[in-house]
């Protein structure tokens, strides 16, 4: 996945990568990190100068697949 | 003695005409070589070129017609300038003009993944429409080389009012509204009027332009704006109007609708678009926004096809 370059959001998709990862893998309960992955989008999709980070580093498709995943686990 | 001094003037003479006849005769032949390895050396420029960016036989035909008698030194001061006369191939006059040659090599030097996507719109653009397109795409081009060249909108500002302004019941509907009552706060000073509550049934459809070619908006943006709000300001200054960080400005646009799904009724906040700040490039702002804070009520974002925005060149 592209970064952004700004770090603090970088820091923040890279960990919830991570989490959704480990959800995935220990075969864990997904409910929280789809949570937390829909609050990130969110959180970037409410401000001008964050909404179109999301496209832009073509991260949209990527979610979609992981959060495919991850609601596979339901 | 008068006749030693014209013996000696006619001997001078003699030998100056002589000296000078061949002198003439030495150059000319020089001229000629010099002439001649010119233009092989050119014509040996031109295979090179062609045998070293792999032109097709049809490149390879126009490359001949173009610059069989022009001179190549450009090609070689900058590489990427075969680039740029591969990518305008289609125009056979726009391709000959250096300052479209050296000002598009720039900005594919600068944007190498996008060498397929701009020879298709180039390509795609109808020939009058043709410098239009290049100087939008050059102008776009510099914005973001100077303002914004990571392309994450990180000294982007919206400078609207101020979250203080908005009386609480009104910031409590939008909460109400929202699927992110939590990141509401953050919208305000996207607007330079105070969000108007609109009650709209289904049926209603908003757009958003996005640069031509890119991915679909996101599916939790609520940035939205009226197709008449769009076509008023194709003509003066879109980009300005709308308030748009610099990594959105492009030479055309793809333009998204979405609907409100059958059965539902919702609320959208419209306010007055604010001035902006990218690292000191500013927007006026002025056009109007319609904020969509859930959009679960929403149809997913579905690309008009047969609408395209390319607003005029204005510096």
């Amino acid at each position: 996945m592209k970064p952004c370059e700004i770090p603090e959001i970088d820091k923040v998709n890279k960990a919830l990568i991570k989490e959704a990862k480990t959800v995935i893998m220990k075969n864990k309960n997904p409910e929280n990190i789809l949570k937390k992955i829909s609050d990130f989008r969110l959180k970037l999709a409410y401000n001008k100068s964050t909404e179109s980070l999301e496209s832009n580093f073509g991260w949209g498709i990527f979610y979609e697949s992981l959060i495919d995943e991850l609601s596979k686990k339901y | 003695m008068i006749k030693k001094t014209t013996f000696l003037l006619i001997f001078v003479f003699i030998s100056i005409t002589a000296k000078g006849s061949l002198l003439s005769k030495l150059n000319v032949s020089k001229i000629e070589k010099i002439s001649s390895d010119s233009i092989k050396n050119h014509r040996d420029s031109l295979e090179y070129l062609i045998n070293t960016n792999s032109l097709d036989s049809l490149e390879k035909r126009a490359f001949i017609d173009d610059f069989y008698e022009k001179p190549l030194e450009l090609f070689f001061e900058q590489k990427s300038i075969i680039h740029a006369w591969k990518a305008c191939i289609i125009d056979d006059s726009l391709r000959k003009v250096n300052n479209v040659l050296l000002k598009t090599a720039t900005f594919l030097n600068r944007n190498k993944s996008k060498i397929q996507s701009f020879k298709e719109e180039f390509e795609n653009t109808v020939r009058l429409q043709r410098p239009t397109f290049l100087l939008r795409t050059w102008w776009v081009d510099s914005l973001k080389s100077n303002f914004d060249s990571l392309g994450n909108s990180s000294g982007f500002k919206p400078l609207g009012i101020d979250i203080k302004e908005v009386k609480k019941s009104l910031l409590d509907e939008m909460r109400t509204e929202a699927s992110a009552p939590q990141f509401v706060e953050s919208l305000i000073n996207s607007g330079n009027t105070i969000p108007k509550k609109i009650i709209i049934g289904e049926g209603y459809i908003l757009y958003k332009i996005i640069p031509k070619g890119n991915p679909p908006p996101s599916p939790f943006t609520p940035f939205w704006t009226k197709i008449e709000d769009i076509k008023k300001y194709i003509s003066e200054s879109l980009e300005q109007r709308f308030g748009l960080p610099t990594v959105s400005h492009s030479a055309k646009y793809d333009v998204y609708k979405i609907q409100l799904k059958e059965g539902k009724t919702a609320i959208i906040f419209e306010s007055e678009i604010a001035q902006t700040i990218e690292n000191n490039y500013k927007t006026s702002g002025g056009g109007m926004q319609s904020l969509v804070l859930n959009r679960a009520k929403w149809t997913f974002p579905v690309l008009i096809s047969e609408l395209e925005i390319f607003p005029p060149f204005k510096k």
